[in-house]
């Protein structure tokens, strides 16, 4: 018995009684509260409650429980519940969850008298996959229960071993076996990887049922040529599923065979969809009313043989983003001959794959590829340009930069989506082609393009070259970057700030000295961050500066960065002065106390002592940062200061102080919160209570 | 409206999300949940990114220090609920709109007081909705001035100045016959702006459905459209915004929902109507249980009509 009282033992008794489900679900989360022999007879009876959380609840226990061996036993007779399903089912995820620890309460119950319970504890032997009940799934793989025999198949698909192999294979090649059985063991089979030969899939390979299943088994043949012929013979198959499942195993064993012969693997097959020209057309016409995992098959299959005849009903495909990437690699691999489908037909495709198309055309990168792509960046409609943008970023810097520069130029004020996505287009791409991984000379053209582009330009056209400038610049253009810093548009300016803190030159703190004055709000912010991020100890006296600005967002920003740059110093004078910037900025508006919590929670140390203070602030994000603090860095003796806020109105305080002083396990906290938890009334709050009184408990 | 795309995440605890899930629903109805968490989390690490905020619990103070909730809370909104719409879209409820809705409220509306009839499109995003109900009313014979009143509202800043200034590119024109694109826009630079004639016909609204004391601004309505707006509300919101159309719209009114939305289990004060081409649902006016017969009804005004002119 737990340190609860016997109040409490009655109270969740009668509640795994509520007619509630939300009552019993909770009530299984306290359970631990009974005495050792009740808890598991209890859980048990909840496996097999009418409401899944309640059943989930009692399956998590039951997995967590400190008696695995008397568990998995009475989970073991719970198998034999045939009148609650729930139950039964319940009880093998419990079984699962339990893992090596039930491995011999299974075993055990191997050779039940009942099927269906012979069938679960396989099933659970299966979910474990422990290899110590190898010879025991090995008995029940002849059975004389064909369910149970192919559920042992399953299982020892999931431990796998030469022993689950040989036995495998031979029930999978047995032709007097149970159809079920033998297509449990090829499926097995293939969970393992193990390659079978074409000759020993004979009898497979005939069976109209099985014979997909064997298909797919010969794509992990790459040195069988009969296993190859099979495959052929399949993909020309009357059979759906047959010339499905060959087209999965011919793109595997393209997958696995070495260079020259993947490369003679597909000429072959490109020439027997030129003979058979049905297995192309087959696999087009089922494109469109096949599931996800077919229709990446067959796009796969289509890239392989490089059919042209497929390129605009890929391309369309690619549309849906999940298959965007499967359909650009078929397309990338067939081709100049996609290339010249896309240019044929470029005039009837809608926008949507004309964006798509734009992809493939960047991927191939041939001549005729880059004049479309070029065509396209001065499309009316700005999702092509973006399209168009993103893909000339793979053509190259030679083809692209001076174009991609022009566009950003030439880009009206558009209070678009579109306007924002072809503008982040714009610049990814021409960061790609000139910016830091760049070449020197490319840098120095696009910095050149840019900055003859801004005198004459309004303020978006020059705010979107100094974003460019900034993330492009090396240090040889500090100055061009410092004379943004007068330019007459305050976010031009900040975006000068952020550029020059960017560059790591000796220069960058003077220039910030003009941005510490800026009369607007965003630039002196911009400029508190540089100053933050510098490795002088000099910005220290400019940053205190900052911390008296009129602007409660400037001061926030400063106080943080001069309590996380000096607040820990090894100098104890500036490191004094420091602490003494945040002591003073605690009274201060809610940004600014917030951003001494969060400064103080990154370095802890002395300034600890001054987060206590805040506790008792009114702005509940200020309190919580302030919990944190006090939960990392004080001493157990100086957690008492928390337990009021247990009660605190907002939850997201209640519930951080709760998890605080269970994971510091503050014993003396457990009447606090027990007394909380018969009001409270939050679903989350009352779960993170659980959690730590658990914690606490234990 | 409907939910912008997405952007890149930012690392948001569960707590931290479920504090502006629970802002963001409070103050506008728009409910996020794991699926949509994603799109919550990249549009504020936007936000927080433009004004320089570099931690949640400072950007979740800065929206709610917004009491006049026209601030940051506000910009946050225009990130959420950004829209891609088109014209005529769910052409076959416009067709039962203006052939069967409005000639009906037409006929009800001269047999009592007279005036125009009432429309709100409540949730109109870029102005798509609203414009093409003028346009298909020009095209049918009505005359926008006299016969109806068309009302538009969104809660996005944003999309209003869009809605206000009528220009559209090719994506909004994926169900519109050319020779009404022509007939009614004048395009220059792929860019296609809406006649003056019909932009004057709408009026336009900054409306947060969940603010009551706003929309007391709007007086009855005839027709409500609020169509792919409340499917991102959850249930609770939804209850909140559908009691209030009933209450604003007119006895008789009609309310006309996205195809995919329904009342079910959220209300039963209003009745499902099966039109022609569409089911909608009305109002119920007291005293009358079944449909009014058209015929019946004009019949009625004619009669009336008659004994006036003696």
């Amino acid at each position: 018995m737990s340190s609860f009282d016997e109040r409490d033992r009655a109270t969740v008794l009668e509640d795994l009684a509520s007619p509630d489900e939300e009552v019993r679900r909770l009530a299984v989360e306290r359970i631990e509260v009974l005495g050792r022999d009740e808890v598991l007879p209890r859980l048990v009876e909840r496996l097999g409650d009418s409401d899944w959380r309640v059943r989930k609840a009692a399956v998590r226990r039951m997995a967590a429980c400190r008696e695995p061996d008397l568990a998995a036993r009475l989970l073991v007779d719970a198998l034999a519940d045939g009148e609650n399903p729930g139950r039964r089912n319940a009880a093998v995820e419990a079984l699962v969850e339990l893992g090596e620890k039930a491995v011999d309460a299974l075993v055990a119950s191997c050779r039940d008298a009942d099927a269906d319970v012979r069938k679960f504890v396989v099933d659970a032997l299966a979910g474990i996959g422990s290899e110590s009940a190898l010879a025991a799934l090995l008995e029940r793989l002849g059975d004389g229960d064909p369910n149970v025999r192919a559920a042992a198949a399953d299982a020892l698909g999931a431990i796998g071993g030469g022993d689950a192999r040989r036995a495998l294979r031979e029930k999978a090649t047995c032709i007097d076996e149970d159809p079920l059985v033998r297509f449990s063991a090829l499926h097995a089979l293939d969970t393992l990887e193990e390659p079978l030969r074409a000759d020993e899939l004979a009898a497979v390979l005939d069976d109209p049922m099985l014979g997909p299943a064997g298909l797919g088994l010969l794509g992990r043949c790459d040195d069988d040529p009969g296993a190859l012929e099979a495959l052929v013979k399949g993909l020309v198959s009357g059979v759906r599923a047959a010339r499905e499942s060959a087209m999965r195993a011919v793109l595997r064993l393209v997958e696995h065979l070495d260079g020259a012969a993947a490369a003679s693997l597909r000429e072959r097959l490109a020439s027997l969809a030129g003979a058979e020209p049905e297995v192309t057309r087959a696999a087009i016409e089922r494109l469109e009313d096949c599931d996800l995992g077919t229709q990446m098959a067959l796009v796969q299959f289509l890239g392989l043989i490089r059919s042209p005849d497929a390129v605009i009903p890929v391309l369309q495909l690619g549309r849906d983003e999940a298959l965007a990437p499967v359909t650009l690699g078929a397309l990338e691999q067939i081709g100049a001959a996609a290339v010249e489908q896309i240019d044929a037909a470029w005039g009837e495709l809608d926008v949507g794959c004309r964006g798509a198309a734009c992809a493939v055309l960047g991927r191939i990168a041939d001549a005729r590829s880059r004049e479309r792509l070029l065509g396209a960046l001065d499309d009316a409609d700005p999702s092509l340009r973006a399209a168009a943008a993103r893909a000339l970023a793979s053509v190259g810097a030679e083809a692209a930069l001076a174009p991609l520069v022009r566009r950003l130029q030439l880009m009206a004020t558009d209070e678009t989506l579109e306007g924002d996505d072809e503008l982040r287009a714009l610049t990814d791409a021409i960061v790609e082609l000139a910016g830091p991984d760049a070449e020197e000379a490319r840098s120095r053209e696009a910095v050149a393009l840019l900055a003859s582009g801004l005198a004459d330009a309004d303020d978006a056209s020059r705010l979107r070259g100094a974003r460019v400038l900034g993330a492009i610049a090396r240090d040889g253009d500090a100055d061009l970057v410092t004379r943004l810093l007068k330019d007459p548009s305050p976010e031009v300016r900040r975006a000068a700030v952020d550029a020059i803190a960017r560059l790591a030159s000796d220069r960058t703190p003077e220039p910030l000295h003009l941005a510490i004055a800026d009369e607007a709000p965003s630039v002196r912010i911009a400029a508190a961050q540089a100053l933050g991020a510098s490795p002088s100890p000099k910005v220290f006296e400019d940053l205190r500066r900052l911390a008296d600005d009129e602007d409660a967002r400037v001061r926030a920003v400063a106080v943080k960065a001069i309590g996380l740059r000096f607040g820990a110093d090894p100098d104890p004078e500036r490191r004094a002065r420091a602490l003494a910037e945040l002591n003073r900025a605690c009274d201060d508006e809610a940004p600014v106390a917030l951003a001494v919590a969060e400064a103080v929670l990154e370095i802890g140390g002395d300034a600890s002592a001054y987060t206590t203070q805040l506790l008792a602030r009114p702005e509940p994000e200020v309190v919580l940062a302030a919990a944190r603090c006090v939960g990392s860095h004080v001493a157990d003796s100086d957690l008492e200061v928390l337990l009021p806020l247990v009660s605190h109105a907002d939850w997201s305080v209640r519930a951080e102080v709760v998890e605080i002083l269970g994971e510091r396990r503050y014993r003396r906290a457990v009447p606090t919160i027990l007394r909380r938890l018969e009001t409270e009334q939050d679903d989350f709050v009352r779960s993170v209570t659980l959690n730590a009184l658990e914690s606490l408990e234990g | 409206m409907s939910l912008s795309r997405t952007d890149d995440p930012p690392a948001m605890t569960d707590r931290e999300f479920r504090l502006f899930a629970e802002l963001v629903r409070s103050h506008c109805g728009l409910a996020f949940g794991p699926d949509t968490r994603f799109l919550l989390e990249s549009r504020i690490a936007r936000r927080m990114r433009d004004i320089q905020i570099s931690s949640c619990s400072a950007y979740h103070y800065e929206l709610r220090k917004d009491k006049r909730r026209d601030g940051e809370l506000a910009n946050l909104i225009d990130e959420l609920t950004t829209n891609e719409t088109y014209f005529f879209r769910e052409r076959g409820q416009l067709r039962a709109l203006l052939r069967e809705i409005l000639p009906e409220a037409l006929m009800a509306r001269r047999e009592r007081s007279g005036g125009p009839v009432s429309i709100w499109s409540a949730g109109c995003a870029s102005g798509e909705e609203p414009y093409s109900i003028v346009m298909l009313a020009m095209e049918a014979g009505f005359d926008p001035g006299q016969d109806l009143r068309v009302y538009a509202s969104d809660i996005s800043r944003r999309m209003l100045r869009r809605a206000r200034k009528g220009s559209y590119r090719e994506a909004s024109f994926r169900e519109t016959e050319p020779a009404l694109r022509e007939k009614y826009f004048e395009e220059k630079d792929g860019v296609f702006t809406i006649s003056e004639r019909v932009r004057q016909c709408v009026d336009f609204i900054h409306l947060n459905l969940m603010d009551r004391s706003r929309i007391a601004l709007l007086g009855a309505m005839d027709v409500i459209l609020c169509r792919n707006v409340i499917i991102y509300f959850d249930a609770d919101g939804k209850r909140d915004v559908i009691r209030m159309f009933e209450e604003k719209l007119r006895p008789g009114g009609h309310l006309l929902l996205g195809h995919s939305e329904s009342l079910i289990n959220l209300s039963t004060s209003l009745e499902l109507r099966h039109l022609e081409s569409d089911l909608v649902y009305r109002r119920p006016r007291p005293g009358l249980s079944s449909d009014p017969d058209p015929w019946h009804l004009a019949a009625r005004l004619a009669i009336g009509d008659a004994e006036r002119e003696s």
